[in-house]
Formats: C-alpha cells, sequence, structure tokens
C-alpha cells in the first residue's frame, strides 16, 4: 500500500505503467491475429536504443521537433525488427516463439554494442550510458512539479500510452485490417479460402506490435529512465507485457488498467528492497496470478 | 613439432569448453523431447531450469553431497512441472500461457526460497566435494602440454558421461519399445491412441513429469559444475536455447545430442575467445545468432507432430 502513503508515489506508480501497457498491448495485438509476441521484451529494447541514439547524436534540435522524430525513429526501428521475425517466419518456416526468444537476446547484445561502440557511453560509470539531450526530456517543467509535489519523473508519456491503447481498440474492432487479422487469428485456413492474405496480414500484425512495444521503450526512455543501463540480463518489459495482456483478457481497453495496477506492482516491489527481501518475488506472485489467468480461460471456455 | 602441440593444445580447450555447455542443453533437451514427442509444448522448461538450478545447488549445499543435490534438482522439477501438467493435459488450458506462467514462478520461487534459506537473493558458493565430481583428473599429468590437453579432452563432469548414457537410454525407450511407440502415437493421434486402449492422458503425464525431472538437473548442472553458484543470472536462456536445439534435431535423442554440441560450441567460444579482439557483446549473440540461422536453413523440412500443443478431449 505504499503507493498510497504519498502523492508523489502515487504519481511514481502511475508513471510506471506505460511500458507495461505498451508492451501489453502489443502482445493483445499480436495476440488477436493468433501470434504469441514473446518477443516484446526485444522490440522494447531496440525501441529504447534507437530513441537514446537519435536523442543524443540529435540532442540539439528543439524539443518539439526532437522528441516526436525520436518517437519516430523508435517505431521504425522496432517495426523493422519486428518484421524481421515475420520475414524468417514466413519465408524460412521458423517457428515464431523460439525466433522472437533468440530475437530478445540479440536485442540486449546489440543496444550493449550499440552504446559501447557509438559513443554513447558514460565514461565515468562504464555501466550505463550517457544522459539523453535535455531536449528530449518528456518530464514536465520542475517548477510544476514541485509546486504540485508531484514524482521527479512526471510526464505525458502515460496519456500517450492510453491513446495509443483507444487507437488500438479502434483499429481492431471498427477498421477492416482489425476484422482481417482477427479472422486470420480464429482460423487462417478459412481467412485465405476468403481472399485474405494470411502472410501479409502476419507480417503487418508483427510489425504493429512490435512499433508498440518499441514506442514504449522510446516513452519510458525519454520520460522515466533518461538512460540506458548496460544490460546483463533481461529487464523483464516483455514478459510483464504478457501478464498485462493475459490479465486483461485481451482487451485493449482493460489493458489500461490492469497496466497501472502492474506498475504500482513492480513500484511497490522495489520497496521489497527495504525490508532485505529480494524483488523478483514480485514474479513469483505473478507467475502464480498467469497460471490462475491460464484456468480461469478453462472456466469461462467450460461456461460456453 | 611444437605447432602441432599448439594446435593439439588448442583443440583440447575447444572440446573442454563445448563439454561445459552441452550437457545443461542436451539434459534439457532430453526433457522437453519427452514432452513434446507426447504432444505438450513446455515452455516452461526455462523456469524450471532457474528453479532446479537454486535447489539443485541448495541441496548440495546442505546435504555436502552432489547426487542428492541432482536429484532434489530433478524432483523439484517435477513438482513445478506438475503445474503445468495439471493445466495443460487435465484442464486442457492454452500451454503456452501456463508454460509462461512457470518461467515466471521459476526464478521468482528461487529467489523466494533463497532468500530464506541464504538470506539473500543468491546462494552460498558451493566447495569441491560439494561440486559434480571431475572424472579421470588425476589420470593425467597437467603440467605437461600434451597431459593437460589430454586432460581437456577426456576428463569432464560425472553428468556428461550419465548423459551419454542418457542419449543412448532414451533412444531406445522412444524407438525401440512399446511404451515409445505408444508415446510417439500420442503425440500423433491421441484420438487413435484412445481407441486402442492407450490411456493417452496417463502418458502425457508421465512425459510432462520426464520433462520436469530433467530441466530440473539441467540447471543444477550448470550451477553444480559451471559457476560453483546458484545467481539470478545463472540461466540466461539457455531453456529456449535447448527447445531450439529439439526442433533442429527433429525431435530423435541423436539429432539433440549433435545440436547441443553446436549450440554448446558456440557457447563455449564465448568463454574462450576473451582476448577483447572481438567485441564481448557480439560474442553473446553468437549463440543466438547461430540457433537462428541454423534453424532458418533447417525448418522447412523438419517433421512436425501433428498433435502438438492441441488440447486433447476425452471422448469428443
Amino acid at each position: 500500500m505504499i503507493i498510497f502513503s504519498s502523492l508523489r508515489s502515487f504519481t511514481y506508480a502511475i508513471m510506471f505503467a506505460t511500458p507495461y501497457i505498451l508492451t501489453g498491448l502489443s502482445v493483445i495485438f499480436a495476440y488477436k491475429a493468433g501470434i504469441f509476441n514473446i518477443g516484446a521484451e526485444g522490440q522494447y529494447v531496440i525501441g529504447g536504443v534507437a530513441t537514446l541514439f537519435v536523442a543524443v547524436k540529435l540532442g540539439e534540435l528543439p524539443p518539439y521537433v526532437l522528441i516526436p522524430l525520436c518517437m519516430i525513429v523508435a517505431v521504425v526501428a522496432s517495426g523493422l525488427w519486428g518484421s524481421l521475425i515475420a520475414f524468417l517466419n514466413i519465408k524460412f518456416k521458423v517457428d515464431n516463439i523460439i525466433a522472437m526468444i533468440m530475437f530478445n537476446w540479440i536485442a540486449l547484445y546489440l543496444s550493449n554494442f550499440i552504446i559501447e561502440n557509438c559513443g554513447l557511453l558514460n565514461t565515468s560509470v562504464n555501466t550505463v550510458s550517457v544522459n539523453i539531450s535535455e531536449n528530449a526530456n518528456m518530464c514536465l517543467p520542475k517548477q510544476f512539479i514541485k509546486d504540485m509535489s508531484l514524482c521527479n519523473a512526471t510526464n505525458v508519456g502515460i496519456i500517450i500510452a492510453i491513446l495509443v491503447a483507444f487507437l488500438v481498440y479502434f483499429i481492431l474492432e471498427k477498421t477492416t485490417i482489425g476484422y482481417e487479422i482477427k479472422s486470420v487469428g480464429l482460423n487462417s485456413d478459412a481467412s485465405k479460402a476468403a481472399g485474405i492474405s494470411v502472410n501479409k496480414i502476419k507480417c503487418l500484425t508483427l510489425s504493429v506490435s512490435a512499433m508498440l512495444a518499441g514506442l514504449g521503450g522510446a516513452l519510458q526512455l525519454m520520460g522515466m529512465s533518461k538512460r540506458l543501463c548496460i544490460f546483463t540480463s533481461q529487464e523483464g518489459y516483455g514478459f510483464g507485457g504478457i501478464v498485462v495482456a493475459l490479465t486483461a483478457f485481451i482487451n485493449p481497453i482493460l489493458s489500461i488498467f490492469t497496466g497501472l495496477i502492474y506498475g504500482a506492482i513492480k513500484y511497490s516491489g522495489r520497496a521489497l528492497n527495504l525490508i532485505g527481501m529480494p524483488t523478483q518475488i514480485i514474479d513469483a506472485i505473478v507467475g502464480f496470478i498467469v497460471y490462475i489467468i491460464a484456468i480461469l480461460q478453462v472456466v469461462k471456455r467450460r461456461k460456453k | 613439432m611444437s605447432i602441432f602441440l599448439q594446435i593439439f593444445a588448442y583443440i583440447g580447450i575447444i572440446i573442454y569448453s563445448t563439454m561445459l555447455y552441452t550437457p545443461t542443453l542436451a539434459y534439457a533437451g532430453i526433457g522437453c523431447c519427452f514432452s513434446e514427442v507426447s504432444g505438450v509444448t513446455n515452455i516452461g522448461i526455462e523456469g524450471i531450469m532457474t528453479f532446479g538450478a537454486f535447489t539443485g545447488c541448495a541441496g548440495a549445499y546442505f546435504t555436502k553431497n552432489p547426487y542428492i543435490g541432482l536429484l532434489i534438482a530433478g524432483f523439484t522439477g517435477v513438482l513445478l512441472s506438475l503445474f503445468h501438467a495439471y493445466t495443460s493435459i487435465t484442464l486442457n488450458a492454452d500451454q503456452t500461457i501456463s508454460g509462461t506462467a512457470l518461467n515466471l514462478m521459476g526464478p521468482g520461487l528461487a529467489s523466494l526460497f533463497a532468500c530464506i534459506l541464504f538470506g539473500k537473493s543468491e546462494s552460498e558458493p558451493l566447495t569441491v566435494e560439494m561440486k559434480v565430481p571431475r572424472l579421470f583428473s588425476n589420470v593425467f599429468d597437467s603440467n605437461t602440454i600434451v597431459g593437460n590437453a589430454l586432460k581437456n579432452i577426456f576428463s569432464h563432469y560425472v553428468t556428461t558421461y550419465i548423459l551419454l548414457i542418457l542419449i543412448f537410454v532414451s533412444w531406445f525407450i522412444l524407438f525401440r519399445t512399446k511404451i515409445g511407440l505408444r508415446i510417439r502415437a500420442c503425440g500423433e493421434n491421441p484420438k487413435a491412441c484412445e481407441t486402442l486402449g492407450i490411456n493417452v492422458i496417463r502418458i502425457r503425464y508421465i512425459c510432462v513429469l520426464i520433462s520436469g525431472f530433467f530441466a530440473g538437473i539441467a540447471g543444477a548442472c550448470l550451477t553444480m559444475s559451471i559457476t560453483n553458484q546458484y545467481r539470478l543470472t545463472s540461466v540466461v536462456g539457455q531453456g529456449f536455447i535447448a527447445m531450439a536445439a529439439v526442433i533442429f534435431g527433429k525431435h530423435k535423442p541423436k539429432g539433440i545430442l549433435f545440436a547441443c554440441l553446436l549450440f554448446g560450441f558456440s557457447q563455449g567460444v564465448r568463454v574462450m575467445i576473451t582476448n577483447g579482439l572481438i567485441s564481448v557483446n557480439i560474442l553473446s549473440m553468437l549463440p543466438y545468432v547461430i540457433t537462428l540461422i541454423v534453424l532458418m536453413f533447417f525448418s522447412g523440412g523438419l517433421d512436425v507432430i501433428k498433435s502438438l500443443g492441441k488440447p486433447y478431449y476425452r471422448g469428443k
């Protein structure tokens, strides 16, 4: 209940939700086409490192140019990353899940490589990158934060994430493309017979869902963390996205709320360190929740 | 003459570093193979391995006996896989979701128990008598180049030798016995099996539990022979590489062994080349890139198990 102790912790908990909502949406979008996007982690990392590159190298640009530019670059880079997975699947029949898992690790080391070899490494610390340019900082003005006693990293990322959630809902439920995606997910043979290009839809779905995860990486970097670490293991944003998507029962609108809850759990998990418990215990609890979800789906199916 | 000795020494090092990582992958691969051949995907292998890596270490630390540690790792793996078996076989739930749950639970539970037993998120380092012993290490004189190379080539951890027996036994069971035929039939056409009086549910349960047992041992192999200690970063994607090896090895124990040797070699290269000529990050990427490239060229003609991952409803 630490998040309700002050307005500062409360806003922190909300800000923590931004990347999880977006990776959750990424998982949801792919799931509708029958693809289990276990690769959101890698796509998130690619989005983050692309943003870092632009936000440092083109740091002189004014904020209203630089911030959108960073987002666009992150989205394009991770979109290409996602379409590479689709390409391997369609052209070479590489199993999607295995390919995504391999790409997660490749993305992680690629990110480390880019940070170390493109002059982005903070030479005095050596385990983190340099900070992004002040012009790419998405946080609200410092004075405003101080007056309202919000957390230091209060930013508009969460609003973008919520808007994107509604956009995803709109695309999936109200457009022809969304209809085709869902139809491929339900029965790809029937869709093929009905004249839908299954491969095209699969490729599109994977790219778009990678873009969503990549946007999450960009927003997290520009709003919250301001710099990347040299990774030694995966940070769990992709798995977090899976949890958010599953607890939302694959519904984009519900994912906003489950994302907020998951962000709050993750934020409060940091408090475990204070009493000498490892934060990974949160994972055991979350794993148990996912396990319950798997059972709940069966209950839901039996009721029909 | 000395150039030959040099080459010989290098070959020794290459074989040694390959055999460091191969057993871990191969144990997990054999486990995964049993489960997949019977028609159940188990992507929770990674989580089970992480948990086994911890329980094996803890077991060996408290009992002072590596073999009891290995068995404990195996049986805790069975316990975890029981969760997966219940949801995916009895309840017919989504096997990917249930496997994901295991992947989250494994490291979490390991940290929890590490905290209870050791008061921190990693285990205490093992001493020599608690580790899995290396056979024949006294036979060769490690002071000479030749002796050292021979030691690298022939002296491995006990788990490596057990593995070779295991590969043969599991090949024999799967392809030369009645039970093996039944297991494979369950993966291909469970309904036809049921009409012949084979208990599909029971066979699938047994196979998933076997996969849990070997995944647990695989994790323990890693911590009890190579790293000496359970850490959060002990099992980094090894379970998933093992799954790739199963696909590449066409669900045959011998194929899996060769696939694991290839992946073990690329893992070993990462540890071996530390001279700074090639970036560490590029080397770390290598196992994953090789896995992908291999899958690119071998996925097309791969045999597919027909009922893999599909729920089986009795009497429908």
